[in-house]
């Protein structure tokens, strides 16, 4: 009611308002001739406008001759003129058009008249994740962006562009409505109107030093004219984790006394068999349960002509896959913006309260690790739970345990947003002055009780500690824009200047022995009886940036970009602290050529670029070695304070770079029905920021420092294509984003040549961090096998000093020395994906619509540490259950499983043994979804009404034998390590959609 | 009207435009290594800064004693951690094994980065010159202290005397070459830098002129420059009476209640008051954590255990008054203990110790009783208070009879030393005991000599070093005599482990300037 109410307030305001001599008609309808109501109609130059009405006529009064402009939320704008026949409008769906607007950062721009890499992501088809983040649900939906998820309620994915670009920090540099802030976990992604993803140096190098890892831009949504629209979204998800075959009791007492067995006769195991429990514990099943997704949102929009409003709120809730796992987000979000004269503003604030129960534990690792003889359970354990003793022997957590014993609680208040002040003197020249907050309030509070979760673990009193931590993130820019066409000549410019603040601190406190009052402990600080501690500490930095953009095209044929930023950042020292950050790049618009005369070929575009972009995402003083002032020890009986130097640093750092070129073309065919852009990239990251483990002799603690740790060249094609029709009723659309992917060192950190890290060797000329480990062969089943394994002048080839028996591995003396050495290790995989393919498919049938996207990564080498962890038998833990056939060599002489031995770990040293094909294709989602006609609804007072089901990672294939081959290592000289890294969840979700 | 709105923009850009100096940032949490190394309290706070890197695991505070006692033939790991054990029996599969190797590097090397850095900076500060020279006679001491664990357990490695920075590439010396850097350091703690025969009160614990010739002595005498470790030992034992002696409560070496007393050489200070982690902050761990991991299951991990053997030999000698010797009582728990000492307490801890061998399946195992806080306390963890001596008199009058029958002197002149320690407990001297005939020869009087060190210092820290003096763990005949006290010893190979591998990935990542050691 209150929406005719409005359209006839408007409509009168604009008959009042016109009183000239024709009356306009029409009627506006969608692609499937339905009547669209609200849609805003306006003569092009003036004032007079009206909204459509329920039938989606309108009428206003115009003259002959004058353009029409129909604007309306979420569809294309479009215009005609009246030449006196009442007009019939079909507005189409903002789809990828080529008069599409991208947002480039600091102004927007046709896409057609881009000349850099910029992908622009699909919010609709976002949507249809389950994932509470924008990162988690933008995976697949853009070339070259991998988005990994964290597999953990209240923790964000990560995301990486165009494989790894920096390594200290690979994630993406974020503008949210023009402030530098991290959406992540407190972010409600359904307030987002647009993302564009800035991939390469040119259209990124407006954001200079801070966008060598690629810049995501997002754009949350605006009033637009019309009366208020109010949607209503509410999504309910299950999701559920993939498991590990692990043995039950029966199977892993069996495997487990063949493994004492054997360890005994070996000589390795001086006891006797475990003297095994009659529990039969499924922790898998004591851990993990279905978790529990509910998203709810609720958004007010609308406007008139010189403003729009456009207010939301959300609840998310999340329950983990893994016991003592839980979330809770509550956001809230009111955008406005207003338009006087030379004048124009708009702001916008988000507030979002969340409340998170983290993981202690990995349970990934834990279930692994606690054997099926233990019970949950143990009254005589202290803290009341079980975790194995001398006759269940392990080390492994009790995940129930510690997620119970030990609480801990992190609550995030968080408030952001900017405003922006526009001021446009002249059509060709604005200035605009934009400032942005980005804040957190963030509490954490920790208890432990006594008990324990874990075989020997020493007297540890009641222990508390509470956290408070304060982010002050602040952003003030000036831009001045100058756009302005001489004849074809089109000149737009940008110059600006920028000042980030950050600053965080921490102040928090802890004590030890905490009473017990009725049974419970009293938790708040004061009443800790000893051990008063506390801690504070600072971090603080600031950035200055000048930057400029000169954009020229002749005749929408030829364009010509030149950007600059010069970046001064606090992070690093006096002389290293400032960076220049160039890029130019250039189009050619062949089909705007008068000889280009291919009538299939509605667009084309070659385009090509160069750029420099930076990073410095470091820590605040990195570059600052410091004296550890706090230090104790003891000297006549009294604590005593002493000072050093702890930390080593490279006082020397300096700007990461990468330098990019980028050819490709961009073009649109048959009708548009196809549209298709090829580029290829060759990026080069010099001087990359990350930590590199030094030497342990130069006496450093407190982990590596950072440093300029290597260069690396990544470069390859990416393709995007996309077919749209229809048959008949029947729409539907594919998109195929293929991005192929090579890597390779070109210098090293601190003038190596080759760098040795755990299971890794990077090499100058090759890919970083290549499997470098022992090659095996096999096992040996004959005594004949054992005979011949001798070096090449006939000496015996020992294994840890002693010979090989049959069913141990057959280990290659690389370096011929008779024993196996760590010179005998060898490059045996690599960890890069050589390609990376998403495939998005979508069709609509009447009603009905359907939608599916397939995401693979092919060519890469996984090390499986739950595969060693899982066939581990010369300590404790549980097992994997042998595939048939693959039984141990002392039930299965001709399996590839080695002999089992307890106290003798020849059998399992870091070897190819453990390095798995790491390539898969995956169904990411399959949605189906039900619109109702509005015929039927609208007597309910309802515009649109749609309910669908998705299901997340259901179908995946693999040779992997882990988990998920789609995890995160964030440790780049180790990255394809898969070690007990939490998988991606299946998950099936159910959704409505409502808009009234 | 437009030349205004240019005026305004050029104003308002005017107004905020940015200055540089807002790029400059001070780290407000801690002072930087240009600001420090000023002052006399610099000074001071740096050399306590050395001190403070005895609290890390690498050290005595927990696994070294694992390399020393339990590598040893005195102990033995049962740990249910295997790889933990294999490190205590020569079975070295992983040679990146953080708790059984690349922590022991870590640790004394960040010790050496912390000498090294009072070395470098505070001769340059303007302070009393006394107090200057103290300073860096504490910090030669404590450097030498590390560089000759180096050497006890890789025999080479880098010997690096100034600070580095992060280019450093390892680049190896050799054992002779750290034996003689040792030496240099000890001498500049002895002479040019001298140390304090005694300190004050407030600063017990701090090194002293003793500790720097038992340590020098030491170095030469695990060098079998006998000579010269003799003149250095003789400088204690001519402080006898007013310097040194044997305390006459010999447990009393082990627990908190008499620490920094006349035998006590150099200590490690252990303290209960921080219950932290050990970091480096105002609440790190300051306790001694070995005791968790030596008592027995129950109580703590038993990862450190006894070899019976060590039983054996102290009962087969009663002291004068016919009662066993109580060094056995206050070294070892095992199984009917109580017969042996009817007087002993049946407690352990919160347990009764005569009932557990069966009932908690304590078996035959037997416990590492040294340095327990039994006494006073009813549960472990890891802040036991005891000072752990790593150098006390017994050792050198020992050491020093060593060096008399070493230098061509009589079994008769070096048996006064050992009657001294062996009086203390009520047993007889020598030439009155079973073991006379032990002064017969050179020869046997080493034998001897070999077993009274193990029996006043089996689980202090010193047994490795002995048997790599000794021989033992260079030829077949050596290697039987500890084969038939530990199993473990028939997983090794002469030549290959009398020393441990250096961490693999401080070789591969040295350019080839830092080897494996042979035959790893």
């Amino acid at each position: 009611m209150m929406k005719k109410l409005l359209i006839l307030m408007l409509s009168m305001f604009t008959l009042a308002v016109c009183a000239q001599n024709v009356n306009i008609t029409g009627k506006v309808v969608d692609v499937e001739s339905n009547p669209l109501i609200g849609v805003y109609v306006k003569i092009k130059g003036t004032t007079t406008g009206t909204v459509t009405d329920i039938d989606g006529k309108f009428s206003l009064s115009g003259e002959r001759g004058q353009t029409l402009v129909f604007s309306f939320l979420g569809l294309t704008t479009q215009e005609a003129v009246y030449n006196g026949t009442p007009l019939n409008i079909t507005l189409k769906e903002n789809a990828a058009d080529l008069d599409e607007v991208v947002v480039i950062g600091y102004q927007t721009i046709r896409k057609a008249d881009l000349t850099g890499a910029v992908s622009v992501v699909d919010t609709k088809e976002m949507r249809k994740s389950a994932a509470g983040t924008i990162a988690t649900q933008m995976q697949g939906l853009a070339t070259g962006v991998n988005v990994r998820s964290s597999g953990r309620a209240g923790e964000d994915a990560s995301i990486e562009i165009r494989g790894v670009g920096t390594l200290s920090d690979r994630s993406p540099l974020w503008i949210v409505d023009g402030m530098i802030m991290n959406p992540g976990i407190d972010f409600n992604p359904s307030d987002i109107e647009t993302i564009q993803v800035l991939k390469d140096a040119s259209s990124a190098a407006i954001y200079g030093s801070r966008a060598a890892n690629g810049v995501i831009i997002v754009t949350t949504k605006k009033g637009r004219s019309g009366p208020m629209k109010v949607s209503v979204n509410a999504k309910a998800t299950m999701e559920w984790t993939p498991r590990y075959d692990l043995m039950d009791a029966a199977n892993y007492k069996k495997y487990n006394d063949l493994a004492y067995t054997e360890g005994i006769a070996n000589g390795s195991w001086k006891g006797g068999l475990q003297q095994h429990s009659d529990y039969d514990t499924n922790w898998q099943d004591a851990v993990f349960r279905t978790g529990v997704i509910q998203d709810y949102n609720v958004s007010l929009s609308g406007g008139g002509e010189h403003g729009g409003y456009f207010v939301s709120g959300g609840y998310f809730n999340h329950k983990g896959v893994s016991f003592g796992n839980d979330f809770d987000r509550y956001s809230f979000r009111v955008n406005t913006d207003g338009k006087k004269g030379v004048f124009s503003f708009g702001q916008s604030l988000a507030f979002s309260a969340t409340d998170k129960d983290p993981l202690q534990t990995n349970p990934y690792n834990d279930v692994m690790r606690m054997l099926p003889t233990i019970p949950v359970y143990d009254a005589n354990n202290p803290g009341g739970f079980g975790y194995g003793d001398a006759n269940a022997n392990t080390f492994g957590v009790n995940p129930i345990a510690r997620e119970t014993l030990e609480r801990q609680r992190e609550i995030q208040h968080r408030l952001n947003g900017a405003a922006w002040f526009e001021f446009k003197p002249l059509p060709y020249l604005s200035y605009k002055l934009n400032a942005g907050i980005d804040y957190y309030f963030w509490e954490k509070s920790w208890f432990r009780g006594e008990g324990n979760w874990q075989r020997n673990q020493e007297h540890r009193d009641p222990e508390g500690l509470k956290e408070r931590a304060n982010t002050y993130n602040r952003l003030l820019e000036h831009t001045l824009n100058f756009n302005k066409d001489f004849g074809k000549h089109h000149i737009d410019a940008l110059a600006g200047l920028t000042y980030q603040t950050y600053k965080w601190e921490t102040v928090g406190g802890s004590r030890l022995n905490f009473p017990m009052v009725g049974g419970g402990y009293l938790t708040v600080l004061d009443a800790g009886q000893s051990n008063q501690q506390n801690f504070n500490s600072i971090q603080q930095n600031s950035m200055i940036s000048y930057l400029g953009r000169f954009n020229y095209n002749y005749d929408n044929k030829y364009y010509l970009t030149g950007t600059m930023r010069r970046d001064g950042t606090s992070r690093l020292s006096k002389e290293n602290r400032w960076g220049n950050f160039p890029s130019i790049s250039g189009a050619w618009r062949i089909s705007q050529e008068k000889f280009f005369n291919v009538s299939w070929i509605e667009d084309l575009k070659l385009r090509g670029n160069w750029g420099r972009l930076g990073n410095a995402a470091i820590g605040s003083w990195d570059y600052l070695g410091t004296i550890n002032q706090s230090m104790v020890t003891v000297i006549g009986g009294q604590l005593v304070s002493g000072a050093s130097q702890v930390k080593i640093v490279n006082s020397n750092l300096k700007w990461e770079t990468k330098e990019t070129v980028n050819v490709g073309f961009d073009a649109a065919f048959l009708d548009q029905r196809l549209t298709a852009s090829a580029e290829y990239y060759n990026a080069i990251s010099r001087d990359v920021l990350t930590t590199m483990p030094i030497a342990i002799s130069t006496g450093n603690q407190e982990g590596a420092p950072l440093a300029n740790a290597a260069s690396l060249r990544n470069r390859g094609f990416e393709f995007t294509a996309n077919w749209k029709d229809k048959i008949g009723d029947f729409n539907y659309g594919i998109v195929a984003n293929l991005t192929t992917l090579n890597n390779k060192v070109l210098d090293l950190g601190y003038g190596k040549d080759v760098y040795y890290s755990g299971k890794t060797k990077s090499e100058i000329g090759q890919p970083l961090s290549m499997y470098y480990l022992y090659k095996t062969a096999g096992i040996f089943r004959t005594q004949e096998q054992i005979d011949n394994y001798v070096t090449s002048n006939g000496t015996p080839i020992l294994i840890g000093d002693k010979r090989p028996q049959l069913g141990d591995v057959i280990y290659i003396d690389t370096d011929d020395s008779g024993s196996i050495t760590a010179n005998d290790r060898q490059i045996v995989g690599n960890p890069w994906a050589k390609a990376q393919l998403a495939l998005t498919f979508t069709g609509s049938w009447k009603n009905f619509d359907f939608s599916m996207m397939w995401y693979g990564q092919f060519g890469n080498d996984i090390y499986n540490v739950t595969k060693w962890q899982g066939t581990y038998f010369a300590d404790n833990s549980s097992y994997l259950n042998f595939k048939k056939g693959q039984e141990p060599y002392q039930i299965n002489p001709n399996s590839n499983t080695p002999r089992i031995i307890y106290g003798d770990a020849r059998n399992a040293y870091d070897s190819d043994r453990y390095l798995e094909n790491g390539s898969f294709f995956r169904s990411q989602y399959i949605q189906f979804g039900y619109t109702f006609d509005k015929k039927f609804i609208r007597n309910l007072g309802i515009e649109a009404l749609r309910v669908y089901a998705t299901g997340n990672n259901l179908i995946t294939f693999t040779k992997y034998s882990g988990l998920d081959p789609q995890f995160i290592n964030n440790d780049v000289w180790d990255r394809g390590t898969d070690n007990f890294a939490f998988p991606n969840m299946g998950s099936v979700m159910f959704g409505l959609d409502l808009t009234f | 009207m437009k030349k205004i709105y240019i005026l305004l923009i050029g104003a308002m850009l005017g107004f905020t435009a940015c200055d540089s100096s807002l790029l400059d940032i001070d780290n407000p949490n801690q002072g930087t290594t240009v600001t420090f190394w000023k002052t006399a309290s610099d000074a001071e706070a740096g050399i306590n800064a050395c001190y403070s890197a005895f609290y890390k695991e690498g050290t005595w505070m927990r696994w070294l004693s694992f390399r020393y006692d339990l590598t040893s033939d005195e102990g033995l790991s049962s740990s249910p951690w295997i790889e933990l054990a294999d490190w205590t029996r020569f079975s070295y599969t992983n040679y990146n094994f953080y708790d059984g190797n690349n922590m022991h590097w870590e640790h004394f090397y960040m010790a050496i980065f912390r000498c090294n850095q009072v070395l470098k900076y505070v001769p340059n500060i303007d302070m009393d010159a006394d107090k200057k020279a103290q300073i860096l006679g504490q910090a030669h001491f404590l450097r030498a202290l590390w560089y000759f664990q180096v050497n006890l357990l890789w025999e080479k490695g880098p010997l690096i005397l100034e600070p580095t920075d992060a280019n450093y590439v390892p680049v190896e010396s050799s054992g002779e070459q750290i034996w003689a850097q040792i030496e240099t350091d000890l001498k500049a703690a002895i002479t040019e830098n001298t140390l304090p025969e005694k300190w004050g009160d407030a600063d017990a614990g701090r090194a002293t002129m003793g500790a720097a010739k038992a340590l020098l002595g030491k170095a030469y005498l695990q060098q079998k420059k006998y000579d010269q470790a003799k003149t250095e030992f003789e400088w204690l034992i001519n402080k006898e009476g007013s310097l040194y002696g044997l305390i006459d409560n010999w447990v009393n070496n082990f627990t908190h209640l008499d620490e920094n007393n006349k035998e006590g050489i150099f200590e490690i200070q252990f303290d209960d008051t921080n219950k932290g982690g050990t970091g480096n902050n105002a609440s790190m761990a300051t306790g001694f954590q070995r005791t968790q991991f030596y008592a027995p299951e129950g109580i703590g991990w038993a990862d450190g255990k006894a070899r019976r053997w060590l039983v054996d030999e102290f009962l087969k000698e009663k002291r004068t008054d016919g009662a066993n010797d109580l060094r056995l009582y206050n070294s070892v728990l095992y199984r009917d203990f109580i017969k042996d000492f009817p007087n002993g307490n049946p407690m352990y801890y919160s347990v009764n110790a005569t009932t557990q061998w069966d009932e908690k399946g304590w078996g035959s195992s037997c416990y590492i009783r040294k340095y327990n806080t039994a006494y006073f306390r009813t549960i472990e963890d890891y802040f036991a208070p005891n000072n752990y001596r790593i150098m006390r008199y017994a050792d050198i009058l020992l050491n020093y009879a060593e060096c008399i029958v070493e230098t061509g002197g009589s079994t008769t002149q070096a048996a006064v030393y050992v009657d001294k320690v062996r009086n203390r407990v009520g047993l007889a001297k020598l030439a009155n005991s079973i073991y006379a005939s032990s002064l017969n020869s050179k020869e046997s009087f080493m034998k001897r000599l070999q077993m009274e060190r193990s029996l006043e210092l089996c689980f202090e820290g010193w047994r490795w070093a002995d048997l790599k003096r000794w021989g033992l763990l260079d030829n077949q005949v050596g290697l039987a005599e500890l084969k038939s006290r530990d199993e473990d010893f028939n997983n090794f190979i002469i030549g290959k482990h009398n020393r441990l591998p250096i961490p693999q990935i401080e070789v591969d990542n040295s350019e080839g300037q830092l080897t494996q050691n042979p035959n790893y």
